[in-house]
């Protein structure tokens, strides 16, 4: 109990420190979840769709495959990319391991399949009698697209939550290709692995509060746009 | 006047639809009747090409966007009663004045005025299906094909759309089960069973023919 009422005290006293570390570990954070999330989405997007209104041939093994990914454990990723980008692994010259673009890459390829297959999922049950009345009423493709993102808005939207929820809470893949490089690669999540194992509990504690106070506000904003874009 | 030969439609080796023969002419309702799971509807959805037929041919004289299709349970998107008019506008590049004008006079020919601002999500099925007629209308297509417009709604809001069909005076196709709506709205009736089309004569005719108590 003493443990979360300092942790408390201390998360309070750390955002208002000044304390640069502090925020360069946020700011690393929140760049990384956001860009993972930002590419995750653009891809996403359009293959999610497409393939949600497209009927195919192994479409069913197609869904398996991605609701499986969607669970893969983050830390199963991470040694994935890690192989990948590792020195002697086929894109060891490209020497990103330990960087922040390594990182964005792992959270990019752990939440892709959470976006995607939430995208998807919309797209199948709701999308097409939205492409008919579309084609109906004389639109292009691309404008069909176009209407068939604003329409499925409020799915998409809670695809992006639920991926930024996922890449902003993660600590294995980002700590296996990223390690815990102070002032380089150091997010949140491995800041809190790091002072617990230290025994620094309210350290952890206090950033533990931040990254909750920062994914509530996020999801709070998305779901807000939700809410008002249904009225 | 559309063409139809040969048509078939086949889902796992199971025929919905198999029409030799149908002529639909100008210029009038032409209805198609028939019960659940006659191919009625699956018949207008490949006249549509919202589907692809398995064989056959659809002949129409007129660009596949001259061609509009009414979904029993329209589907309004979530935007007010005035955008979902001007979609299919706004579509095809019209000026935003002519945009405007256009609108406005389907709003007062539907009488939606005091809905026009509102999210078309929340209307009614009857206010519903009216905003889809308007939002059809609008662009002024050659063909209208309506698949059970009045099936989900009130016997006050199908007297009004039924009027206004009536009023239109253009090539229409309406699919109906309902054989006294169609005895009122059409001039000529395709009745359709198990896929085929047995019958093409007026509505009072087919409603003497006994075959129609199957269907």
């Amino acid at each position: 109990m003493n443990d979360s009422l300092n942790g408390l005290k201390e998360a309070v006293q750390l955002i208002f420190s000044g304390n640069i570390e502090v925020y360069e570990v946020i700011g690393t954070s929140l760049m990384v979840s956001l860009t993972s999330v930002l590419i995750a989405t653009i891809i996403s997007l359009p293959i999610g769709i497409y393939l949600g209104l497209k009927t195919f041939k192994g479409k069913g093994l197609f869904t398996r495959v991605l609701y499986t990914l969607m669970g893969i454990p983050p830390v199963v990723m991470g040694l994935f990319v890690f192989l990948y980008i590792a020195r002697s692994g086929p894109f060891g010259h490209l020497r990103i391991y330990y960087t922040v673009t390594a990182m964005i890459i792992a959270q990019t390829l752990l939440i892709l399949p959470i976006i995607m297959g939430n995208i998807f999922n919309s797209a199948k049950a709701h999308g097409e009698i939205i492409k008919q009345s579309c084609k109906t009423l004389g639109a292009s493709k691309i404008q069909t697209l176009f209407i068939l993102i604003k329409e499925l808005r409020g799915y998409i939207l809670i695809a992006v939550a639920t991926g930024f929820g996922r890449a902003i809470s993660e600590v294995g893949a980002v700590y296996l290709v990223g390690g815990n490089i102070d002032g380089k690669t150091r997010v949140m999540t491995t800041f809190i692995t790091m002072n617990t194992s230290m025994g620094d509990y309210s350290k952890s504690i206090a950033m533990a509060i931040i990254l909750l106070t920062i994914a509530f506000v996020v999801n709070g904003f998305i779901y807000k746009y939700i809410g008002d874009s249904d009225d | 006047m559309i063409k139809i030969e040969n048509l078939k439609k086949e889902y796992n080796d199971r025929t919905v639809v198999d029409v030799d023969q149908l002529t639909i002419p100008n210029n009038m309702i032409f209805g198609i009747v028939g019960g659940n799971g006659s191919g009625k509807s699956t018949l207008l959805k490949m006249i549509a090409e919202l589907i692809p037929k398995t064989t056959g041919q659809v002949e129409i004289n007129v660009e596949p966007n001259e061609l509009v299709y009414l979904f029993q349970k329209p589907h309004m998107f979530n935007t007010s009663v005035y955008n979902n008019i001007a979609y299919p506008l706004k579509f095809r590049k019209i000026d935003k004045d002519t945009i405007d004008e256009k609108v406005n006079q389907m709003i007062e020919l539907f009488d939606l005025e005091h809905i026009k601002d509102q999210n078309a999500l929340k209307l009614s099925g009857g206010e519903s299906q009216k905003v889809n007629l308007a939002r059809a209308l609008v662009f002024e297509p050659k063909w209208i094909l309506l698949d059970e417009p009045t099936a989900n709604i009130d016997a006050k809001s199908t007297m009004q759309i039924e009027k206004i069909l009536k009023s239109l005076e253009m090539n229409m196709i309406l699919v109906t089960h309902n054989l006294l709506q169609a005895q009122r709205l059409c001039e000529e009736v395709a009745v359709m069973s198990e896929g085929k089309v047995l019958e093409v004569s007026t509505p009072e005719i087919a409603l003497k023919n006994k075959q129609l108590l199957y269907i």
